[in-house]
């Protein structure tokens, strides 16, 4: 049996993505999300957490309660249908799925109601630099209706690239609170699904995504974090920030990280770490390797 | 009386307008009550019973807000679950019959707030003052929606007086109408006035009491305003509670 998880801790997530749509919005023509007014693009949380909840269903097995689940008829199971899966019993559908144990529902189902505030909660992710929105036209084989000789046109949008930072939360109070027995070991997957379910997204509109970097600072004592990991560090590059093609073009600044991390060196108990190795970091203007920049603090090097 | 002053900001904000539920906009800054679970999620109010509204409801708890960033609006469609029975279907079998719905929402962008916090009780208060201060929060906080992670710092403690004036004074917090005499602001040039209708008073089932006319400068500028009574922190500050 795993343990309970007993520490506040805050999680740093470091991917990119060439030539693919991180997350489209659905009522600007599936365009990948950009705020107008800095040129930054947007990925919600809950693309993460799809990302999440699909890789630990596919790869792990793992229950999940958010999920498309069809009828014979083709038809979707409603809330209701999947509630009844687990008796209509909101603590067994929590015994038994991982995504509800993490980040919680709300149903509002007649006479059921299940509101469940995640004890794992994301921000919206955005990219350390500014991005350029391509918009590509092709051909395809096959017509739009019967009785046609040409194939018809596809057209999407992308992002040739984009180099986007997630930051959340653990908390274990709201766990305790509502109810959940969040386990070390659904925290454990859940990094596994951060790192591995973004390099296994290989739709046409996410193949070329790669983790970059993983990162669990977790706490000692009660109640405190630093907060806002992800605007402790920036990106350095020489290019424009709309002409960046590849991880290597770029640096990641971690000055201001490391110098918060070693402020609070006596609240932290460890940092779980995982690390591309194509990825340059920068500390008060030199090259550093990260685990040595982090040599203050207990290191455990994630392994997935 | 002593006053604990904070400051809370994040990436984006969502507080929504009651009379807004199919599309949904945003207040400008959050009110009273929101306020309220904010400094709940701080200490630990429990979650299952909106006790927050009791710790720090109006009558316990005073509570004012200054804007420190420009109020901005931006729209993102959220992809959202159509929880509508029938329409739980084969998706994109039928435009009408879809099984997600895109809901353009309104967040604020960039939000920073200054707060304002007084306690009648001094247990209360103190161990509230000692979280912001030590950055410890026992749930998480947000600003509206649970996605829109907010972080806070302490700016410190002070002596505040109570005042009273039949002149304008300048006042860097919004203000509820039912506060002014005779509704007097003077209106200054280079200044952007907006009025909203907010939520002042809800009780424990999360029923709102209490609406009332506010009155801010979406810049975060100052107002001046003739006010039945004002408070001034001991560094000149002139605040008004909701």
């Amino acid at each position: 049996m795993s343990e309970l998880v007993k520490n506040r801790s805050e999680i740093l997530f470091l991917y990119d993505v060439k030539d693919a749509n991180p997350n489209g919005d659905p009522v600007d023509e599936n365009k990948p999300r950009i705020d107008e007014e800095t040129g930054v693009n947007i990925v919600t949380d809950v693309r993460l957490k799809r990302t999440i909840r699909d890789y630990l269903h596919k790869y792990k097995g793992k229950d999940i309660f958010i999920r498309e689940i069809r009828d014979e008829k083709g038809m979707l199971k409603t809330k209701e249908d999947r509630l009844k899966d687990f008796e209509s019993n909101p603590e067994k559908v929590i015994r038994n799925c991982i995504d509800i144990r993490l980040f919680g529902a709300t149903t509002a189902v007649e006479n059921q109601t299940m509101a469940l505030t995640g004890p794992v909660q994301f921000k919206y992710g955005r990219s350390l630099h500014k991005v350029d929105l391509t918009y590509i036209k092709g051909t395809t084989v096959m017509p739009s209706a019967a009785g046609r000789k040409q194939g018809t046109f596809m057209e999407r949008y992308i992002l040739p690239y984009s180099l986007i930072a997630f930051y959340g939360i653990v908390n274990e109070k709201v766990a305790v609170n509502q109810g959940i027995e969040l386990k070390e070991e659904d925290v454990s997957l859940m990094l596994e699904g951060i790192w591995n379910g973004t390099k296994n997204l290989t739709s046409a509109s996410k193949f070329g995504q790669m983790p970059r970097l993983l990162m669990q600072v977790i706490y000692k004592g009660e109640n405190f974090y630093i907060g806002e990991l992800d605007k402790r560090i920036s990106l350095k590059t020489d290019k424009n920030p709309e002409s960046i093609r590849d991880i290597s073009e770029v640096k990641i600044d971690i000055t201001k990280l490391v110098e918060i991390l070693n402020s609070y060196k006596d609240k932290i108990e460890k940092i779980r770490l995982k690390v591309d190795d194509r990825v340059t970091f920068i500390a008060n203007g030199t090259d550093v390797d990260l685990k040595s920049a982090l040599s203050a603090f207990t290191i455990e090097e994630l392994t997935f | 009386m002593k006053v604990l002053v904070f400051d809370i900001w994040g990436d984006y904000g969502h507080f929504r307008k009651f009379y807004t539920t199919t599309s949904p906009l945003t207040f400008s800054f959050p009110p009273p009550p929101t306020i309220a679970g904010i400094l709940g999620a701080i200490y630990g109010t429990d979650k299952n019973s909106n006790e927050y509204l009791k710790v720090f409801g109006t009558e316990k708890c005073k509570i004012a807000l200054q804007i420190l960033s420009p109020v901005k609006k931006v729209r993102m469609g959220l992809n959202l679950l159509e929880t509508k029975g029938t329409n739980l279907r084969l998706p994109m079998s039928d435009k009408n019959l879809a099984p997600r719905t895109q809901i353009r929402t309104e967040f604020l962008k960039d939000p920073c707030f200054r707060i304002y916090i007084s306690h009648e009780d001094e247990q209360v208060f103190n161990k509230l003052s000692e979280g912001i201060q030590e950055h410890k929060s026992v749930y998480t906080v947000s600003l509206g929606l649970s996605e829109l992670l907010a972080n806070f710092k302490y700016v410190g403690l002070y002596d505040s007086y109570e005042k009273t004036s039949n002149k304008a004074v300048e006042l860097c917090t919004p203000v509820t109408v039912d506060k002014l005499i005779e509704d007097k602001i003077e209106i200054e040039q280079n200044k952007k006035y907006f009025k909203e209708k907010i939520p002042i008073k809800m009780n424990q089932e999360r029923i709102v009491e209490k609406y009332e006319d506010v009155i801010f400068e979406s810049d975060g500028k100052t107002l001046k305003a003739t006010v039945k009574s004002y408070y001034q922190l001991e560094q000149g500050v002139n605040i008004v509670f909701f």
